[in-house]
């Protein structure tokens, strides 16, 4: 167990060696949380009510989409393409160590260093806009944690997918890039869907879901 | 003794299927449609047997197949035919038991992480193949010692020069003291001097281990230096396998003779020994070099020492690279 644990560790030495673009990826959803709530704000400073939804419990679903985006769709496989095109893959292949194993340790790894910042942020906005929050309803936790769990396994297994692109290109930014904005938009991290037009909402799941 | 070979290869092929692009812009737009592939043939039916403790080098041109038979033998390739064994195992099942007695350097991709010093990737192979502390501690003052690399393991390893960074690659690879080690061009890219503290250091950890060792190289030097036994393949095919000595003794149909003359001499009295590679006459010092048959070298010697005013004579085996190309040319053995 230890070696996965030291894995874990020297992947956090390495996501820390360059400063700047640690920083530059950190700004980057600080910002991206920063407007969501900054448009809500001013949508609500003339009516309380929008789309049914109140200032407090629209704030309050920003701030918890923050908080299970960086704990959902972090991940550290964004590599896995040019590890295989590269054949630097080799060497984990060679080694007594179980490769899954590895991969797994290195995305908790970065799920855990994400989780950290992000809340850390997520402090920082609350500070700046001060909601009150409204918690979702305390009977649904559980489902709530198992909803979460199989969401980064399946998170996880998707990127082990999009990895196996490398067998045949370095690059798996292209149809990653799709997915992950129709990720996004579907997943409601923009807003929440039932706002939507009733169509785009039927489309949406009968297409997706 | 007798003693079992600890690498054994049997009717080994390995073929991959490529694609070809017809040349042109025409033609890659052809190929997003339709591909025509065609077969590799990387290792085409080549065997072999290895003993413990032999340093056995590889030979043969870009592409001849090298590295191809080093990644089947670590279990990273799946033979298409034949059958392969390393240390009693089969490689492709990748067992750990055998993942801890081989290692594989290879000079062109380093497995050390590239941002940070060396001795994190050696802590990590020092939990990964479960070093025990004291070996670890031994085994890496050993290798620190014997490449003096002691000044450059807290550096990040991206900032480390070539030579340094290979050295390191060998420390990481070496750490668990495999009984069994592919090295794929340890010294591509690094100048003399380097070239030369790897292969004494190869040669120590071959002595030192009882190590058995597989080296490829582009550098005729590595090979001569190192290993007694070369087997030569080209386009997947093994066309010589035995004594180093013996691939000179058979392909090296001429000797070299260096000549230095204590007065001039005429070109053209120097003809009929052979055939004249250099000349020169100038000012006070008169040299040659000519060529002549090998088994004729020592008497043509003895005659030009007769007939010429020589001041020094000396008998050279011709630069291997030229050997090797004539094995090639002629196409087998
Ligand atoms: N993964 C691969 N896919 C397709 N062709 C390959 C692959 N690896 C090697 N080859 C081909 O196999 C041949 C032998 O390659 P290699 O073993 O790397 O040669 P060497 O190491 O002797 O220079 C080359 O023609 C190379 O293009
Ligand atoms: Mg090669």
């Amino acid at each position: 167990m230890y070696k996965y644990w030291l894995i874990a560790q020297l992947f956090w030495q390495d996501s820390l060696v360059y400063r700047a673009s640690f920083l530059m990826w950190r700004l980057r959803s600080f910002t991206s949380t920063l407007i969501s709530l900054s448009v809500w704000s001013a949508i609500y400073q003339h009516q309380s009510q929008v789309f049914n939804y109140s200032q407090p419990a629209m704030l309050s679903y920003i701030f918890l989409t923050a908080i299970l985006h960086s704990l959902i769709l972090s991940t550290s496989l964004h590599s896995l393409a040019n590890e295989i095109y590269s054949g630097q893959i080799s060497f984990n292949l060679l080694k007594p160590i179980n490769f899954m194993g590895m991969l797994i340790s290195q995305e908790l790894a970065d799920k855990a260093i994400n989780i950290i910042f992000a809340i850390g942020e997520i402090n920082l906005l609350y500070l700046i806009f001060k909601p009150s929050f409204i918690l979702p309803p305390s009977n649904t936790i559980l489902i709530f944690i198992f909803w979460v769990a199989l969401g980064i396994i399946i998170h996880f297994i998707i990127n082990l997918l999009f990895g196996t692109i490398g067998f045949w290109s370095p690059d798996s930014w292209g149809p990653k890039f799709l997915f992950f904005m129709l990720i996004e938009f579907t997943a409601g991290k923009l807003y929440p869907l039932d706002i939507l037009p009733q169509i785009i909402q039927k489309i949406i799941s009968k297409v997706v879901i | 003794m007798f003693q079992q070979p600890i690498i054994k290869v049997q009717n080994l092929k390995r073929h991959f299927k490529v694609y070809k692009k017809q040349p042109g812009l025409m033609g890659s737009i052809k190929s997003l449609f339709k591909r025509k592939y065609e077969t590799v043939k990387a290792v085409d039916d080549i065997s072999f047997e290895i003993k413990q403790g032999e340093i056995v080098g590889f030979i043969g041109q870009n592409g001849a197949g090298k590295t191809t038979t080093l990644k089947v033998l670590s279990g990273l390739l799946y033979p298409t035919a034949g059958a392969v064994s390393v240390l009693g195992f089969n490689p492709w099942d990748r067992k750990s038991k055998f993942q801890k007695q081989f290692a594989l350097v290879m000079g062109q991709k380093n497995q050390l992480w590239w941002d940070l010093p060396a001795m994190e990737t050696f802590l990590l192979n020092k939990a990964i193949y479960e070093v025990p502390d004291e070996q670890f501690e031994k085994t890496l003052n050993k290798l620190v010692d014997l490449l003096k690399v002691s000044e450059i393991l807290n550096i990040q390893v991206r900032k480390l020069s070539l030579g340094q960074r290979m050295k390191c690659e060998l420390i990481a690879a070496l750490l668990h003291n495999p009984k069994v080690l592919f090295l794929d061009e340890p010294t591509i890219g690094l100048d003399v001097v380097m070239q030369k503290n790897l292969r004494d250091f190869i040669k120590a950890y071959n002595k030192e281990f009882k190590a058995t060792v597989i080296l490829t190289s582009h550098y005729m030097n590595d090979v001569k230096e190192l290993c007694e036994r070369a087997i030569v393949i080209d386009k997947g095919k093994l066309i010589f396998d035995g004594k180093l000595q013996d691939i000179i003794n058979k392909y090296a149909r001429n000797k070299i003779l260096s000549l230095v003359f204590s007065k001039e001499v005429v070109k053209k009295d120097l003809k009929k020994f052979g055939e004249i590679k250099e000349f020169s006459q100038d000012n006070s010092s008169y040299t040659a070099t000519i060529l002549v048959s090998r088994k004729k070298a020592a008497l043509v010697a003895s005659d030009l020492l007769k007939e010429l005013p020589i001041e020094d004579l000396n008998i050279e085996e011709p630069p291997i690279e030229a050997i090797i190309r004539e094995v090639f040319q002629s196409g087998n053995v």
